[in-house]
């Protein structure tokens, strides 16, 4: 398996979407309880000095000031101005006891910095003032405390989210890989079935899951397909048997008919042409039958690796004469630097070679030049025949693939309308794509091979 | 030739053997794998002609028997199976050639006279020779009455697989499978271009013609009686 391909696979966008999810549930879920905790800290810490400043009041209305200034000094004495700040005053800020601040008379009740209150500046603090009298008693409670209960449950939170994370994006990248080996298998199972190999089935994990049923279903398929190519093979080799023969005997009867009438030359003529006319049968049943196996997948096992480059030089030493003796040229253009190197039958792309070429040879007009190249693109050989013939219309490109179409069915009657068709079943058992295109004038037709070391692999 | 004919088609095969006969041959036949590997296993032939689709035992087991028992008595398969791959599984079976039905006579005893068992060429000769004209394979040089001749390669493959056959025709189909390894009829004149061509470069400027067209048959290369 590529990783990239697992990047971009739907088990994985899965995983990622159900992380993320569930992390965000997560962090709203901690975010409300944050805040709650929030709240409640900052109001205990109000609660505090507020009790303070109660205590102060009552032992105002009962004792009078003077027992404040004693009561604020006791608890000067004993508090940490960093937590608690205490101060007792006349009301234009002058101090008669507590803690010293730089600007009593400024304060009022809410949430001050240190600096207001003459210690750290990072400090807060919540202030919370008393009018008893003509006296002000300030009292400011740190929430240094709360502060740091918040933060130590900001970081157990943020420990555990990041932890959850980790464990989701985890257990979700196993099971998504695990989910996405079993698709590959099923697809490396079709690809190597689409390849010829009806034998393979993609195994069944036991677990009876929606994959389980689906590859089962997969199965049942294939193997109802691999019956009926079965049967093909087993009916067109039957056919061709059945066939052969009575043709077989057709065409000794008409030897010995030749014998016996040896000495008519008007018959002689006949039963060459009726010798003919079975000559044309068999050729075109010949070739539908190859096509059939060809599609079949049958010449698979005999693939070998070879460059496209020595093909095209056997075809242009073997047309090279054929195409100037029809008053046309065929030119050769093989880079020797391109390895042209695929995976496949050398009888077959022979095949497919001199079919483009005498196509080419019997549908391009005298003078015409014929250029057949190979080459690289993009890591795929290629192989091409392009003429400066007549071409072939847009609309017929897609036609003149199929069986029987005749471009120009009045010039070329002789031909059994199956050369391209051949190509195409030559191409498609090679995994290679046939292009057609105008050469400006012209046809050419372009066949791109896969790397022969990516055939191999798809093989498997 | 002392030949064996192993066909279950009536036919056929009293058409071969009046064939074989006609041209010489001596002929015993079986109508079946069986009978036909039981003869071909007890005496010795020149060359077997096989059909595939036997009763009792199919051809394709009676030819790997017999390599199996050491009998390398050369089989032709003269067969109505012609699949892609058949051909290709019945010489790797043994066999030494394959003609598929129908057929012409001429051709298979065209193709017979290849595979019958004949004087082996040497490895090691490096020079063959047809009257006059002198294939040097070892210089890949061409002369015919001293006179070098300059051959593109499928002219010289021609001319190599004519020389190494002198004497014997040689038919379109074996010109084909043989020099160009096609294995399906060309829809343009291959064969008669590159013999014209050859024709004109060994026999044209000479007095005397090699290269022989043989009608209906083939070529063959031979010097004159």
């Amino acid at each position: 398996m590529r990783p990239n391909s697992f990047f971009r696979s739907t088990y994985f966008r899965f995983a990622i979407a159900l992380t993320a999810a569930f992390v965000a549930a997560y962090l709203i879920a901690g975010w409300i309880a944050f805040q709650t905790i929030n709240v409640d800290l900052e109001q205990r810490v109000y609660q505090t000095a507020a009790l303070q400043a109660e205590a102060f009041e009552t032992v105002f209305e009962a004792e009078g000031s003077q027992a404040v200034i004693d009561a604020v000094v006791q608890a000067t004495r004993s508090a940490d101005p960093e937590d608690d700040v205490v101060w007792f005053g006349s009301v234009d800020g002058e101090r008669l006891a507590g803690h010293r601040l730089p600007n009593p008379a400024a304060l009022l009740d809410g949430d001050v910095f240190g600096d207001r209150l003459g210690v750290e500046e990072e400090d807060r603090f919540r202030i919370v003032t008393q009018q008893m009298g003509d006296f002000r008693l300030i009292v400011g409670r740190s929430y240094e405390e709360s502060d740091a209960i918040k933060n130590a449950v900001f970081a157990a939170f943020g420990g555990a989210t990041a932890l959850t994370l980790v464990l989701a994006g985890l257990v979700a990248f196993l099971l998504a890989r695990r989910a996405q080996r079993r698709i590959d298998q099923i697809s490396r199972t079709l690809h190597a079935y689409s390849q010829g190999d009806l034998d393979r089935r993609i195994s069944i994990s036991g677990q009876d899951d929606d994959l389980d049923r689906l590859s089962g279903r997969i199965n049942e398929a294939l193997s109802k397909l691999q019956g009926t190519v079965n049967g093909i093979r087993l009916v067109s080799s039957d056919i061709a048997h059945d066939l052969r023969t009575p043709i077989n005997r057709v065409g000794i009867q008409i030897e010995q008919i030749r014998g016996e009438l040896a000495e008519q030359p008007d018959a002689q003529e006949k039963l060459d042409g009726v010798t003919a006319e079975i000559s044309r049968i068999v050729t075109t049943f010949d070739a539908v039958l190859r096509i059939a196996q060809i599609e079949a997948g049958a010449r698979k096992s005999r693939f070998q690796v070879l460059p496209l480059a020595s093909i095209a030089d056997t075809i242009h030493e073997s047309y090279a004469a054929v195409a100037e003796e029809a008053g046309q040229s065929l030119e050769i253009t093989c880079n020797p630097d391109d390895s042209t190197l695929v995976f496949g039958d050398r009888d077959l792309l022979i095949q497919l070679a001199a079919n483009l070429v005498e196509n080419s040879i019997r549908h391009a007009p005298d003078n015409a030049i014929i250029r057949l190249s190979t080459g690289v693109a993009n890591g795929c050989p290629w192989l091409d025949v392009s003429d400066n013939g007549p071409g072939i219309p847009e609309a017929e490109k897609a036609l003149v693939l199929t069986r029987f179409y005749r471009l120009d069915k009045s010039r070329h009657g002789n031909g059994s309308g199956l050369g391209l068709a051949i190509v195409k079943a030559i191409a498609d058992l090679h995994d290679a794509e046939l292009v057609l295109t105008d050469a400006n004038p012209g046809l050419s037709v372009r066949i791109f091979f896969k790397d022969y070391r990516r055939s191999f692999r798809d093989q498997g | 030739m002392k030949l064996l004919l192993v066909e279950d088609d009536a036919m056929t095969r009293d058409y071969v053997h009046a064939g074989l006969i006609g041209a010489g041959h001596a002929v015993e036949m079986a109508d079946d794998g069986v009978d036909g590997f039981a003869l071909a296993k007890r005496d010795a032939y020149d060359a077997i002609i096989l059909d595939r689709m036997l009763p009792g035992m199919d051809g394709l087991s009676v030819l790997k028997s017999l390599r199996a028992a050491n009998v390398e008595t050369p089989v032709l398969f003269l067969t109505a199976v012609s699949g892609v791959d058949d051909r290709v599984e019945g010489l790797e079976a043994g066999a030494d050639d394959y003609l598929v039905k129908p057929f012409a006579f001429s051709e298979l005893a065209a193709r017979l006279a290849a595979i019958g068992r004949r004087p082996a060429l040497s490895a090691e000769q490096s020079r063959l020779t047809v009257a006059d004209l002198e294939m040097d394979l070892l210089r890949h040089r061409v002369t015919r009455g001293g006179q070098v001749i300059y051959l593109l390669p499928k002219e010289y493959a021609l001319l190599e697989y004519f020389i190494r056959s002198t004497g014997r025709v040689l038919s379109k189909t074996m010109l084909l499978e043989h020099v160009w390894g096609f294995y399906f009829d060309p829809q343009t004149s291959v064969v008669e271009t590159h013999i014209s061509r050859l024709r004109a470069k060994i026999d044209k400027p000479f007095d005397v013609e090699l290269l022989q067209t043989i009608k209906n048959v083939g070529y063959t290369l031979r010097a004159p009686e």
